[in-house]
């Protein structure tokens, strides 16, 4: 059971003990997909939610030191259906920030991003759904201390749309 | 002569519109539907009573017999070409029937000696045009009112006997033809458009195996083994690394029509050895596409061109002519990019031979060069080059963009060597 409150502005996303376990193993597959694809993945899945809207959750692994998966949600609020222009492979970003706003990692890093440009038609109710994998390290590859820290979801869009979703607060115990 | 015919045509605009609506001053509506219009419109051929520029300066010659033409010289002045020079008072009385000559401005009247009447230029002209405008080769035909001749514009030299053939036939003589060289004229298009022949620089389209539809630019077209085709990126076809028979359309797929192409070649990425553990490596992210598809159209092509834009624009200026490839990159070198999201950028080359991985994948290119330049999502593919010779639109390839990182923005290219090497040896002018 999944419940979502709001605190300090944020939105935060945890779970229940006894669900832990089935979300490790659910965790571990979804890790292990994404290591085949270098990290991040990015997939589709129909929704009932309505506006076009980009949502950030966080999936947690049971180790506390272990990898924490992001998962941002670009679902189409709008009657009609949207032709969006997805910028770059990967076209969604995920980062890390202390509270502070100093930048503790970044999905895409340094590394350069194929300039490519997808078009998908994103229909009414229908949703994008984008995960990565972070493995706890910062930017220098330093594994990061316990505290709060704001995950912050985009995707790239060509204009006029943009898609960035509010930042989500991540407690890493 | 430009100016004289604009400021005739606002005159006819205005002339029709006086006539037609002004001096009526009435709100009743006709119940034909026809609005009063100038009895010489109503004389003339055609659906609606069109009237050209050269249809009024023809009803002045069949007027006052021997009038030529007529245009405003640089000095101001408007010129009445005669054939009879005694007729030039009349010449200019007809013209002020015609035309609202108000709205012309003009300091003085001169009068020039000509060959021929407008008139009968026209009727050379209408007995030809339709004939030859069609043909390859044509860019144009005019009756040039300065020089009282039938000026032809002619891309292709090689058509010229057999134009004048045609004109010779119904009687012009060989003093009332002129010739000249003309560029073909092309509608303002971009990088996006469907543009044809193609070249390099372009939009193109392709889908991956799952369906989904991607935009990516058209490198460079190359011969491969004998075989036409194109350059673009190995990641701007169904998988990167591997030959998926992947199509490709220009600018966007519209069922067959704008399918132009087959990728024949994508070498595998390889595994072990340089390339690190849990990564695939390349020297290159190129592919090659065949053209046309076997089962598509023909498609122009405009073997050895990069289509030209101004720095940051994606509207087509005429193309650069791809004189070789540049081998190797240096560093410190100034290269430019086009491509059909942001088109072309400048900069000069900072890194050369950089291993790098690529966000998103487990692919690890190995050495590629980068440039502090403007990129966008959809430019991957787009050719990258030095302009040589002076800067006279002559260019040699250094190689093939495939990534964009920021801060800075830079572009990240493979080089020609290395296109070269996995794609086998490509001729591309």
């Amino acid at each position: 059971m999944e419940h979502m409150l709001v605190r300090r502005g944020y939105s935060i996303v945890f779970r229940k003990r006894s669900q832990l376990k089935l979300t490790s193993v659910f965790m571990i597959i979804i890790a292990a997909v994404s290591a085949m694809m270098g990290g991040c993945t990015a997939g589709k899945k129909h929704t009932d939610e309505g506006p076009l809207t980009c949502l950030v959750s966080i999936q947690r692994s049971s180790a506390a030191e272990g990898a924490v998966t992001f998962r941002l949600t670009l679902a189409n609020r709008s009657a009609g259906a949207l032709d969006l222009g997805l910028q770059g492979n990967p076209a969604f970003r995920f980062s890390v920030v202390t509270n502070s706003g100093a930048l503790v990692w970044e999905s895409t890093g340094s590394e350069p991003v194929q300039q490519i440009l997808e078009l998908r038609t994103l229909a009414p109710s229908d949703s994008m759904v984008f995960t990565c994998t972070w493995n706890r390290t910062d930017t220098r590859g330093h594994t990061v201390p316990a505290g709060e820290y704001l995950v912050h979801g985009r995707v790239e869009l060509d204009p006029p749309l943009t898609a960035r979703a509010t930042p989500v607060l991540l407690v890493l115990d | 002569m430009k100016r004289a015919r604009f400021s005739a045509l606002c005159a006819v605009l205005v002339a029709v519109l006086t006539v037609g609506y002004l001096s009526g001053c009435s709100d009743d509506h006709r119940s034909d539907g026809i609005t009063d219009v100038p009895e010489v419109l109503k004389s003339m051929p055609g659906a609606g009573n069109v009237m050209t520029f050269d249809d009024m300066l023809a009803t002045v010659a069949k007027r006052v017999p021997g009038f030529g033409g007529a245009y405003l010289g640089d000095d101001g002045s408007l010129t009445l070409v005669m054939v009879d020079a005694s007729k030039a008072p009349a010449a200019e009385s007809a013209l002020r029937s015609l035309f609202d000559m108000q709205a012309v401005e003009y300091s003085s009247i001169r009068v020039r000696q000509g060959n021929y009447g407008f008139d009968q230029l026209k009727g050379w002209s209408d007995a030809v045009d339709r004939n030859i405008l069609g043909r390859d080769g044509v860019v144009f035909t005019d009756i040039d009112e300065r020089d009282n001749t039938l000026r032809v514009g002619i891309s292709d030299p090689s058509i010229r006997k057999d134009v004048e053939a045609a004109y010779r036939a119904v009687g012009v003589p060989a003093n009332a033809l002129a010739f000249e060289a003309a560029e073909p004229v092309r509608q303002v298009a971009t990088l996006q458009n469907t543009v044809r022949p193609i070249a390099g620089g372009l939009q193109i389209h392709w889908f991956s195996p799952a369906g989904a539809g991607f935009l990516c630019t058209l490198g460079f077209l190359a011969r491969r083994q004998g075989v036409l085709g194109f350059v673009t990126n190995s990641h701007c076809s169904g998988t990167q690394g591997g030959v998926q028979n992947t199509q490709y359309h220009q600018s966007l797929a519209a069922g067959i029509a704008n399918r132009i192409g087959l990728e024949t070649a994508d070498p595998a990425y390889f595994l072990g050895g340089i390339c690190p553990a849990g990564k695939k490596c390349r020297y290159s992210d190129a592919a090659f596409a065949r053209v046309p598809h076997p089962a598509g159209p023909a498609v122009a092509t405009a073997f050895g061109r990069i289509e030209r834009t101004a720095v940051n624009s994606l509207v087509i200026l005429g193309t650069h002519t791809i004189l070789g490839k540049q081998i190797p990159t240096f560093l410190g070198e100034l290269v430019q990019k086009t491509g059909r999201t942001t088109g072309t950028s400048v900069g000069r080359v900072n890194r050369t031979c950089v291993n790098t991985s690529v966000s998103g994948s487990n692919v690890y290119m190995l050495c590629q060069a980068t440039v502090p330049a403007n990129v966008g999502s959809g430019d991957s593919g787009s050719p990258v080059y030095r302009v040589v010779n002076g800067g006279v639109f002559s260019v040699a390839l250094n190689g093939i963009l495939w990534g964009g990182s920021s801060n800075p923005t830079t572009f990240w290219f493979s080089t020609m060597d290395r296109v070269d090497q996995e794609l086998t040896a490509l001729t591309v002018n």
